[in-house]
């Protein structure tokens, strides 16, 4: 089995980019599209449903609507859902692409002082850098508070 | 206080902008969205490890907004409040300010500063980038309140 300790998963929603420590990450899974559809129970406003994993009925957030990304982004067909652990249990984000798992020598520091000068918590505080391009850097038990606590 | 003062295109008006605040100019810059930015933000450059948010020129200058922004060169800025960059059309000179001279008054222009710069008699705005960017600093994110499903 290979080793993930000290990896990074970089994911996509529209044409932003995430970047979430694997320590973080339960399984990445494809469902049908349909899964979105369906209007089983919404117990949250960023729920977009239940998905039955490992024997449990988890939510499934719309990290777009909770980032305040394009609503009317594609998630493509099948949807690939990444399954997370909070404090609360499993969750689970459907993401439109994901670019891999990279070593932690792939990325690197980006400075951004201005995030700061923003009055109160946000869902994300920093952003580091990968292949160039900036990433916000994702943490499941903080995204976690924002979407529990809407 | 610097002697220079730029004169840049943006939006097919010539506006002035004190030297003193060009930390450099990049020509094409690739730009960046991020998400829960404020509204009058672009998006972010990353310039030395550095991600530097890019004002909406709409905003600095209260022009109509325009969703499709074809820009040539970001000023990159730095001001109290942090370092941002500014998207302009072309950087057109850079003149001597003793040549010319800089007035004040209440309804001289729309950029925030009240003041304009005068070269071989024609009167440019003079951007306040930092007073523009103190604004910034009242933004949260959480208002209006997110909508959700």
């Amino acid at each position: 089995m290979p080793c993930t300790a000290g990896m990074k998963l970089v994911f996509r929603l529209g044409e932003s980019g995430f970047s979430l420590s694997v320590d973080d990450l339960v399984e990445i899974r494809e469902e049908d599209a349909n899964l979105l559809a369906d209007g089983r129970n919404r117990p949250g406003p960023y729920s977009l449903g239940m998905l039955t994993c490992r024997d449990q009925e988890i939510p499934v957030i719309d990290l777009t609507a909770l980032l305040r990304i394009s609503s009317e982004m594609d998630y493509g067909d099948p949807l690939k859902l990444l399954v997370l652990v909070g404090e609360s249990g499993f969750w689970s984000v459907p993401v439109s692409r994901i670019e891999g798992i990279f070593p932690l020598a792939a990325f690197s520091a980006c400075r951004a002082p201005w995030l700061s000068i923003f009055p109160g918590s946000r869902p994300y505080n920093a952003i580091e850098l990968w292949r160039e391009e900036p990433l916000v850097r994702c943490d499941a038990l903080w995204l976690e508070q924002f979407w529990c606590l809407a | 206080m610097s002697s220079q003062v730029a004169l840049f295109l943006l939006h097919g008006r010539v506006y002035a902008l004190d030297v003193e605040e060009i930390l450099i100019i990049l020509q094409e810059p690739r730009i960046f969205p991020l998400p829960l930015l404020p509204p009058v933000l672009v998006g972010v450059l990353i310039h030395d490890g550095e991600a530097i948010p890019l004002l909406k020129p709409d905003w600095l200058i209260e022009e109509p907004e325009d969703s499709h922004y074809c820009f040539s060169y970001v000023v990159v800025c730095s001001t109290e409040f942090g370092v941002v960059g500014l998207p302009v059309d072309n950087v057109l000179h850079i003149v001597d300010r003793r040549e010319d001279r800089l007035e004040g008054g209440p309804d001289m222009d729309d950029t925030g500063s009240g003041r304009t710069f005068v070269y071989e008699q024609v009167r440019y705005p003079l951007l306040d980038i930092g007073r523009n960017v103190a604004e910034l600093s009242l933004w949260d994110f959480r208002h209006p309140p997110p909508q959700g499903n």
